[in-house]
């Protein structure tokens, strides 16, 4: 069965520097990429939002997003120390539906209660998910810190690679029950979707691509073809993040 | 089949295609310190190279290249159990020259095995260049056999330059540049220019969109080779990528499979 793809790992806009890959550089040509890979929408977050500042980043990425289409925005953070604007005019309630991004690389901050204090709380209560990129800056100590202050946080880890990639999620699914893996960089190693699938159950992966950066025919082939239930093929596909972005637990 | 029905919508139906068999031509075996491999072993692997219609592997197993103690002897046992399924490179590690020595010394003798050499200087610390690789280099540049590097970007073992080097003094041997000098695509993709006997392989390469789509357009795909370092990588993730590259289904055809039938030739009579 071929499932219907719901993309949480899109990027948006153009890097500072000109890359490999073509970029998505306006609303149009990210409507053309959802339609070409008949995606039924897609979770997405914007090049200045790390390489700018958070409120230049949360207003490019609003021109892309279409809620009614299932065009969902992650808005990024600051800890609340430095009382910086974020460009969100609502506070909070700005976020949802959709999720945040944090960049504690780029934007130098700590990852624990000391530095986000209860602002990481109140994400908590209304169930927004956070997602964490190995590849932009969150290391496996920091999500670590992160996790034991904040054990309820729904987040979703991103951009996981082969290297020991398991003996880092896994204990990590194990003992928070609101953590996720995406998918786009899971699916390259081999057995690694089904692996977790088995142990875990499919409620705690979702389906990425990390396009434009990587293919997303990639990522789609391997999960058409995992050697796992087609129930929980599509609960990956799309399921799972669809209910996350829009504010649902688990349960 | 519908008759004009692409292979990207074949690959998405089906999983596997008969008449578009895949050839890896970068694989590993076994359990390795850095990471954990779910499917590592033989059997599992065979059963994910099955669900993606690979045909044949050609592996260095981890303990080959890593374990001096017990070297090349693991990779003729289990492409031995294996015949229709595996081929193995005779791996060569020059900080045990007296161990190449009698590896290519043996070669022949285990010829239904090995196709070629893998060299993995990055990890051994000792330049390509190496006199201590030569006994290996010379083999296969008499015998126009494929040597797979491990190649990446900047390094001083196994960069560019030091491919163009054996590509110039070794221009029988087929060279294989594992990962396509990771990071330095142009220059890997010009090396496949200048050289007849030099090839882009595609281990880690794929999931950097844009790369292997200019190799094609530089190279042309009779020069770019499919590889995944299975058991590390996915097979339908490296075929998706590829069905998501800028190229026409011929020149996938000629990654996936072509090129690797020329390259190994009467190996797959063995």
């Amino acid at each position: 069965m071929s499932p219907t793809f719901f993309d949480a790992n899109v990027v948006v806009g153009r890097p500072r520097k000109v890359p490999l890959f073509t970029p998505l550089a306006t609303p149009e040509e990210f409507d053309s990429y959802l339609d070409a890979q008949n995606l039924c929408g897609a979770l997405i977050w914007h090049w200045s939002q790390t390489e700018t500042h958070v409120s230049s980043g949360n207003a490019l990425v609003e021109d892309y997003v279409n809620v009614s289409r299932n065009r969902f925005a992650c808005r990024t953070l600051l800890p609340p120390a430095t009382e910086e604007p974020t460009g969100l005019a609502n506070g909070l309630s700005d976020l949802s539906p959709g999720a945040v991004r944090l960049f504690p690389e780029s934007h130098r901050y700590a990852m624990n209660r000391v530095a986000w204090d209860d602002l990481l709380d109140q994400l908590t209560e209304r169930r927004i998910p956070v997602l964490l990129s190995t590849e932009h800056g969150v290391g496996w100590g920091l999500m670590y810190d992160l996790l034991r202050d904040y054990p309820e946080l729904t987040c979703v880890i991103c951009d996981v690679g082969v290297w020991s990639m398991d003996r880092y999620t896994y204990p990590l699914l194990k003992a928070y029950p609101n953590v996720h893996v995406e998918t786009s960089m899971l699916s390259i190693e081999d057995g690694g979707v089904e692996e977790m699938v088995k142990r875990f159950g499919a409620e705690r992966l979702v389906f990425g691509t990390g396009f434009p950066k990587r293919y997303s025919e990639a990522a789609m082939l391997q999960l058409t073809h995992a050697d796992i239930g087609d129930d929980d093929r599509q609960a990956i596909a799309a399921d799972n993040m669809l209910r996350l972005v829009k504010g649902a637990s688990n349960g | 089949m519908a008759e004009n029905e692409t292979l990207r919508e074949r690959f998405f139906r089906c999983g596997k295609l008969d008449d578009c068999p895949v050839y890896d031509l970068h694989g590993h075996m076994g359990p390795l310190e850095g990471a954990c491999l779910p499917r590592c072993n033989p059997e599992d692997m065979i059963a994910a190279m099955d669900r993606a219609g690979v045909r044949l592997t050609v592996f260095c197993h981890h303990d080959a290249l890593f374990a001096p103690d017990i070297g090349n002897a693991i990779n003729l046992k289990e492409v031995r159990r294996f015949p229709d399924r595996f081929r193995a490179y005779c791996g060569v590690n020059p900080n045990y020259p007296d161990q190449v020595a009698r590896d290519v010394e043996e070669f022949d003798d285990n010829r239904d095995a090995f196709v070629g050499f893998k060299f993995l200087a990055d990890y051994f610390e000792i330049p390509i260049t190496d006199e201590r690789s030569a006994p290996a280099w010379e083999k296969a540049n008499a015998e126009g056999l494929p040597v797979l590097l491990h190649t990446w970007a900047g390094s001083s073992y196994d960069g560019p330059q030091l491919v163009r080097q054996c590509a110039e003094r070794y221009p029988e041997a087929q060279i294989l540049m594992g990962h396509s000098c990771h990071g330095a695509w142009e220059e890997a993709a010009q090396l496949a220019v200048d050289f007849a006997n030099v090839y882009l392989e595609l281990t880690a390469v794929l999931d950097d969109r844009g790369a292997v789509d200019m190799f094609v357009r530089r190279a042309g795909s009779e020069k770019v080779i499919f590889g995944t370092d299975t058991p590390w990588f996915n097979h339908h993730y490296y075929i998706g990528a590829l069905l998501g590259a800028e190229m026409s289904d011929d020149d996938r055809r000629n990654i996936l499979y072509r090129n690797a039938q020329r390259i190994l030739g009467d190996s797959l009579e063995m």
